[in-house]
């Protein structure tokens, strides 16, 4: 009967015991919320479809913030930090700022001009933090 | 016995200026500040480092009053209650005097909670001292229930995600046997000791944030006119009259909430809210603009400061998601938190202490007097902040160790993580906890098991021991019970 809680650890897959535990507690919890949540939409019989996004979500924005910021950590590693910070600070303000006019335009160079000078000075010469 | 100086002082200014400024942008967090502010502290020692984290904490969590206050939107989700009062308050031209309320109650809120730390912090810390593997498992576990009790209806969301958090966690190297587990081929050396804190946290707060503002258009507070009013009424300390048994009880609720682990401050505000509210000799007028609520809303989520650090410092559990990124200070600077913090440490223990201290007062004088200047900052398009957001988590991730840009991807890979998981509402405070503690929690619960020849029995052999076990009882009852009313509600 003692053996029934007894957990013996061998030493050379003790690092596979707690990860095991860890997933079976989650195998279990994940089937309950899936219970659940059947149990739920049976009740709303599905009245209001849920969408994985926001209504009139805007795509541009979103989906151009993810490959701007793949594109960003590829220019940090290939032109250094500051040019590739001015370049990508510039296309994210126009990402989300928009470029129909001037005067945005202008704030956004402004903006990506100084910013990453200025973090770059402060944080890489000041503080003497590695920058990419 | 503790450290203070001019530096200390500017530094702390400015944390607290710039918490100010995310606390009352709206969808900007104190989390978020400190998350991102965490790198420039690499320049400095752990003293100084203490004054900007706790001023970024301190304003981050009072700024948020500003736009619950002037626009109805909380800057910060601990000021949802602010906004019950607060912007009746606003409408009938009183948004200054609202405002200064909100301030004053926050400091009273903020020291409440600081004399708590200062007398809790030390014996809890004594008590934790004498606990041996099998506590420390069972307090970690107590911790998690804990969330679970206070996760609103979505328990056993709130259970998986501090589970999954705990298996991120066990990604690596395992100290034991030097095995790597859970980590795919081709990372094999970027992740042979897991992934980074820092990167972890700051993805999570803030470029999942990034992520959910670029889905709604970055679509910025416009805010036209003047927004605190004709002045038809002036504040004046007179509107505390009646007010004192509400502060002490209000910031009582908030401070002990804070102590729970895991519970953010819109949980303690709604808590004292709905206090005051019970008590209250007018409770019809509550919800309308009564300065009662007001109070007791802003003192208790500025009680929470205090009492979150409680835990921290006492057990190594953080009590928030922002004192989490505390931790992430802490072991910067090679310091471990825990029972033994405050024996070995005393000189950083009274230098959290006055730093706190001062924080709180720089808050008050910072928003009290240039409440106008304030004021516009909810004005800041967003669409402009952000990149910068983007530039600064960059920086901080890849500084964390020195210049590993493995560690942007993991910011950016948590960043989506967050973002999904408010998508399949999955709560993301459970999962940090469960990441940050996951490590020690498997520690304890080998080396207990290995004291023991392997007998599970070990876990209920000690008398501490049982009395956390009832602990954790008493919280899975509750959490069923909450859960049950919570569901028959909605």
């Amino acid at each position: 009967m003692s053996d029934l809680f007894k957990i013996n650890i061998t030493y050379s897959t003790s690092h596979m015991l707690f990860p095991k535990i860890v997933l079976g507690i989650l195998a279990i919890l994940a089937v309950t919320i899936g219970i659940q949540e059947f149990k739920k939409k049976k009740e709303c019989k599905a009245k209001d479809k849920e969408c994985f996004f926001m209504e009139g979500f805007d795509k541009l924005k979103l989906f151009g913030t993810l490959a701007l910021f793949i594109g960003y950590i590829f220019a940090m590693e290939w032109f250094s930090f500051l040019p590739a910070s001015i370049v990508f600070m510039m296309l994210f303000n126009l990402l989300y700022a928009g470029w129909h006019s001037k005067k945005s335009i202008i704030v956004s160079a402004i903006i990506s001009i100084v910013t990453p000078t200025l973090v770059w000075y402060i944080f890489g010469i000041v503080f003497n933090i590695t920058l990419p | 016995m503790f450290e203070f100086g001019m530096l200390h002082l500017a530094v702390a200014l400015l944390g607290v200026v710039i918490g100010i400024i995310f606390g009352a942008i709206p969808g900007m967090t104190a989390t978020m500040a400190l998350a991102i502010f965490l790198p420039l502290t690499y320049a400095y020692d752990l003293h100084v480092s203490l004054y900007l984290l706790l001023g970024l904490y301190v304003g981050g969590i009072s700024g948020g009053l500003i736009p619950a206050i002037l626009i109805n939107i909380p800057g910060t989700p601990s000021s949802i209650t602010t906004t019950f009062d607060g912007y009746p308050m606003a409408q009938r031209g009183e948004g200054e005097r609202a405002l200064r309320i909100g301030i004053t109650s926050s400091l009273l809120g903020g020291l409440f909670s600081l004399a708590v730390l200062w007398l809790f912090t030390p014996p809890l810390a004594r008590m934790a001292i004498k606990f041996s593997a099998v506590e420390k498992f069972l307090i970690i576990v107590f911790a998690m229930t804990v969330i679970a009790a206070l996760s609103k209806g979505n328990m056993s969301r709130g259970i998986f995600a501090g589970f999954l958090g705990v298996l991120t966690a066990l990604v690596g190297t395992f100290n034991d046997n030097n095995m790597i587990r859970l980590v795919p081929e081709f990372l094999r050396v970027e992740l042979i000791y897991g992934f980074s804190l820092l990167p972890v946290l700051i993805g999570l707060f803030a470029i999942s944030q990034v992520f959910e503002e670029a889905e709604a258009c970055m679509l910025s507070n416009r805010v036209t006119g003047s927004l605190l009013g004709n002045k038809v009424r002036k504040f004046s300390f007179k509107d505390f009259k009646g007010n004192f048994i509400n502060i002490i009880r209000s910031s009582a609720i908030g401070t002990f909430m804070g102590i729970l682990p895991g519970v953010g401050g819109s949980a303690a505000s709604i808590l004292a809210y709905a206090q005051t509210k019970n008590f209250s000799k007018k409770p019809e007028e509550l919800g309308k603009g009564a300065t009662e609520g007001l109070i007791s809303s802003e003192s208790a989520n500025n009680g929470l400061t205090g009492g979150a650090l409680v835990p921290l410092l006492s057990l190594g559990i953080p009590g928030d998601s922002t004192t989490a990124i505390l931790i992430g200070a802490f072991m910067l600077q090679g310091i471990q938190v825990g029972p033994l913090f405050i024996t070995q440490n005393p000189g950083i223990w009274n230098t959290i202490l006055l730093a706190l201290l001062i924080c709180n007062f720089l808050m008050f004088f910072a928003m009290f007097f240039p409440i106008k200047l304030i004021s516009k900052l909810i004005t800041v398009p967003n669409c402009r902040l952000y990149p910068i957001i983007i530039l600064m988590c960059v920086v901080g991730a890849y500084a964390i160790n020195s210049g590993v840009m493995f560690d942007v991807w993991t910011l950016l890979l948590f960043g989506l993580v967050g973002y999904l998981f408010g998508k399949i509402k999955l709560p993301i405070p459970p999962y940090l906890i469960g990441f940050i503690l996951g490590g020690d929690l498997e520690k304890y619960f080998i080396d207990s098991l290995k004291g023991a020849g392997g007998s599970l029995g070990v876990f209920f052999s000690r008398p501490i021991g049982n009395v956390i076990w009832v602990l954790i009882a008493i919280s899975i009852i509750y959490a069923l019970y909450d859960n049950r009313k919570s569901a028959k509600t909605a």
